[in-house]
């Protein structure tokens, strides 16, 4: 409870502004929902006709999880603000569709006819008897549309959109439910917080009709103000960053030390769409993976760490030491891969997946029968061990490599756990004994796992080989995990910038876009 | 007042209202009976435009109902439904005030008016004025209906089994009050009812429809001793003892008895026969023939004669006895 209370203190300006982010986010989203789908919803009593196709479709659009909603919407709108406002509008549309209609549906046809037979016009009938009548059920749709929003937008921090989703996603992948309950926390009492806000209106609705009118268009300012300011905001450079990169030993904090960078605009997302932001010109300048294949397929430029701050980062299996002496044929089945993939290689590889859209069972079984190894023995049983990994592409790959040769170089099962979101994530299940092996990279073991002292990581300098032996050294007095001989390839967190606007710009390292940012 | 010519409604592949035609006088209480699905919803939806006739015209005072607005038409025509249709967010008092409020009257205009209304209804107005329409009887609930009507004071009022959704008892209580203060206030009505002694106990002239068409349009007697067709008769046929009981009026029987038994008058009988005319004298006369009756038993069977059964004439005096108590303790005519 301490660490809650102290972490949201640390944190409270941060913390304050993902909030902002959240209530305008859900609010707009709310606010077009209400304006399109409460006239939506008017037409389908309207024109009977129309009305099961447009519920039918509302509905249908309710099903799809979010996640995927967001995910269809890239390619459409890309990353950011606007997206996560349309799928939120979206979701919110079926409930306020839906209550809307029956609402109206639902007033008794005498209370419409005596109207109609006194002589009101269907407006005034619209106005003086339907809507206030169906009021309560309409209500009932905008609030759980507010709940719905709330909950789903927390998961507009994947895309950009930021809001209180920022940090459960960082605490997702660093493992840390402080930062977790940081970001849920307010998120609850927010949905509490407009459900009770909307209940008053509901409950007031006659006498506050007219506060309520003027209000509404000043929030519509607000909110549209801060839509816009975030999404055109002219600030001339700005940096996509993966979650688990901003907290990191080796991330974000020591990258603006290091090569004193000053304060850049940052965007938060998931690493696997900041490529697209990039290519889209959402941002500048992304922390991205060396090895990741939309590099090339999307004409990235790397820029050169100059000044050496990322530490070598080889990719090796790593896997208890227990484990290995029961199993020697898994370790000897696995280290015929070592050496084999190049750094070149596996950004082909990764660009097969990434951007070729192949399925990555199909270019892993691909690249092993090309290197002459048997990949026809595949097991269905139940498992005698799992191979975890994490959400880069390269890992996915590995782990249908090494589950071929396990399964046809010894006799052993295995399945999968991969897509794990996070180093911690996956490091605990290692070392819970949840997994058996997963491919980790000495640079984050050097300061993710073992969280080295300064004095000792720039000590080892840029010596692969030397970290290498420092990792497995420490890792197995720490924790009994040993590390397989690594795979040939390195996998460097990396700035990435688009290669024309770099070239355009005259920047090629770390220190030329610093020198850049300082002078515009 | 109201004319209807030649007013057809098709529905799809069904006629409604079959060529009909007829014109209700001003002030009197019309009737539109007939078995359900018989087209006399349609017909009087068709009056205030709630439902446009296919062909024919609908003129009233002259002036086609198509040539005004459907809002302002309806705004001048009293329309009263089954389930009455109060708006359950409005009171008593709003419910009342809707159309003078589509027309714009003053506040305290409507207000005045709401109260007057109320008290004509029988409800008092400090008690109900701002009570919810939820909170009132079906029978209340009717007579609100039935106030928000007139409020505008429209010369016409429309009313589609205004009193069908009653229990019995409720029912036969509305109707009789119903039917003194539209008695007293002198409008135009037409009445949809397919109960035959609403529209006996209520109109001054009926219309018989069937499948669309007009079978005969008359007053309660003449439909009901002088039947057009065979459907006519049919249709009074399971209730005409009770009917002929009801349209015969102490007028008929004093008038047929008074040629056959002018011997039996008594002299302060005879005196008054100037005043038969009006409602109070009747009752003179009744309390005259109860005399008699007691005086000489043969003068009520020759009586009775024409009414066939001692039955309906006692129950004639049965309501003058009720008449008499209620004039003793100050109330209202019967």
């Amino acid at each position: 409870m301490f660490d809650f209370w102290h972490f949201i203190i640390s944190n409270q300006s941060e913390l304050l502004n993902q909030t902002v982010q959240h209530i305008g986010l859900t609010f707009i989203s709310l606010l077009i929902a209400v304006i399109i789908g409460i006239p939506l919803g008017l037409l389908a009593t309207r024109y009977e006709k129309i009305s099961s196709p447009l519920l039918g479709a509302v509905g249908v659009i309710q099903t799809i999880p979010s996640i995927a909603l967001l995910g269809f919407m890239l390619p459409l709108l890309g990353i950011g603000v606007i997206p996560a406002i349309v799928a939120l509008f979206l979701y919110a549309l079926l409930p306020i569709v839906r209550n809307t209609y029956s609402g109206i549906s639902e007033v008794d046809e005498s209370v419409v006819e005596a109207a109609r037979g006194m002589g009101m016009t269907s407006g005034q009938i619209l106005r003086k008897v339907e809507l206030p009548l169906a009021m309560p059920v309409i209500f009932a749709g905008v609030r759980t549309a507010t709940v719905i929003n709330v909950g789903v937008a927390t998961l507009c921090a994947l895309i950009g959109a930021g809001g209180l989703g920022e940090f459960i996603f960082r605490g997702i992948a660093l493992n840390n439910a402080v930062m977790i309950m940081a970001g849920a926390l307010p998120a609850a009492l927010l949905a509490l917080g407009f459900d009770f806000v909307l209940g008053f209106f509901e409950r007031n609705f006659s006498d506050l009709v007219k506060p309520l009118s003027y209000g509404l268009v000043g929030v519509l300012i607000f909110v549209s103000f801060y839509a816009l300011s975030s999404v055109f905001a002219k600030s001339p450079f700005k940096m996509g960053v993966p979650s688990e990169f901003l907290e990191r030993a080796d991330g974000y904090r020591g990258l603006t030390r290091h090569y004193d960078l000053g304060e850049v605009p940052t965007i938060e997302m998931n690493a696997s769409l900041m490529y697209n932001a990039l290519k889209n010109g959402k941002v500048d300048v992304i922390v991205g993976y060396s090895t990741d294949g939309r590099i090339k397929a999307y004409d990235l430029k790397v820029l050169k760490d100059d000044k050496h701050y990322f530490p070598p980062y080889q990719c090796a299996p790593i896997l208890k030491q227990r484990f290995a002496t029961e199993h020697p044929e898994v370790v000897k089945a696995i280290n015929k891969l070592a050496g084999l993939i190049d750094t070149q290689t596996m950004t082909e590889l990764n660009s097969r997946v990434d951007y070729q859209q192949k399925d990555e069972a199909e270019v892993a079984r691909d690249f092993l029968r090309n290197h002459g190894f048997k990949t026809d023995i595949t097991r269905q049983g139940t498992p005698d061990m799992l191979i975890g990994g994490k959400l880069q592409t390269e890992q996915f790959i590995m782990g249908q490599m090494y589950r071929m040769l396990i399964e046809n170089y010894t006799n052993l099962d295995v399945g999968l756990k991969l897509g794990l979101a996070g180093t911690q994530i996956v490091f605990r299940a290692l070392n819970n004994d949840e997994i058996q092996m997963y491919p980790e990279y000495t640079g984050t073991g050097l300061h993710v796992l073992l969280d080295t002292d300064k004095t000792v990581s720039d000590s080892l300098g840029n010596d692969p080989q030397a970290v290498y032996n420092y990792v497995n050294h420490h890792m197995l007095k720490q924790f009994g995990i040993r590390w397989l001989k690594p795979l040939g390839f390195e996998n460097t967190y990396a700035l990435i910038m688009r290669r024309k606007q770099a070239e355009k710009l005259g920047i090629d390292t770390i220190s030329d876009l610093v020198d850049y940012l300082k002078h515009n | 007042m109201i004319t209807l010519e030649n007013v057809t409604k098709v529905f799809g592949s069904t006629t409604a209202v079959d060529e009909i035609s007829f014109k209700v006088e001003k002030g009197e209480t019309f009737g539109l009976v007939g078995t359900s699905g018989c087209g006399k919803t349609t017909t009087l939806r068709m009056i205030n435009r709630l439902i446009e006739p296919t062909s024919g015209s609908i003129a009233i005072d002259g002036k086609k109902t198509t040539a005004q607005n459907p809002e302002e038409l309806r705004r001048q025509i009293g329309y009263v439904i089954q389930n009455v249709g109060l708006f359950p967010h409005y009171s008593v008092q709003e419910n009342i005030a809707t159309v003078p409020g589509l027309l714009n009257w003053e506040t305290q205009r409507i207000q005045s008016r709401s109260e007057e209304l109320l008290q004509l209804v029988g409800l008092d107005p400090e008690t109900y004025a701002d009570r919810e329409p939820s909170s009132l009887s079906g029978g209340q609930q009717q007579r609100v209906g039935l106030a928000r009507a007139l409020a505008a004071d429209p010369p016409i009022i429309l009313m589609d089994e205004p009193f069908g959704a009653l229990d019995p008892i409720t029912k036969q209580q509305i109707r009789e009050e119903v039917g003194q203060l539209l008695e007293q206030i002198h409008k135009t009505i037409v009445l949809v009812t397919h109960d035959v002694f609403e529209a006996f106990e209520m109109c001054d002239r009926l219309c018989l429809l069937d499948q669309g068409k007009i079978q005969q349009i008359g007053t309660p007697k003449e439909l009901l001793f002088q039947p057009a067709n065979d459907f006519v008769e049919s249709f009074f046929a399971s209730n005409r003892f009770q009917l002929e009981l009801m349209s015969i009026t102490l007028h008929d029987i004093l008038k047929s008895a008074e040629e056959e038994m002018e011997l039996y008058w008594s002299p302060p009988l005879r005196d008054k026969k100037e005043r038969i005319d009006s409602r109070e004298s009747l009752y003179v006369i009744l309390e005259e023939i109860e005399k008699a009756k007691e005086q000489n038993p043969v003068i009520i069977q020759r009586i009775n004669g024409r009414v066939r059964e001692s039955l309906g004439f006692s129950a004639l005096l049965n309501r003058f006895q009720q008449y008499k108590l209620q004039m003793k303790s100050g109330g209202r005519h019967v």
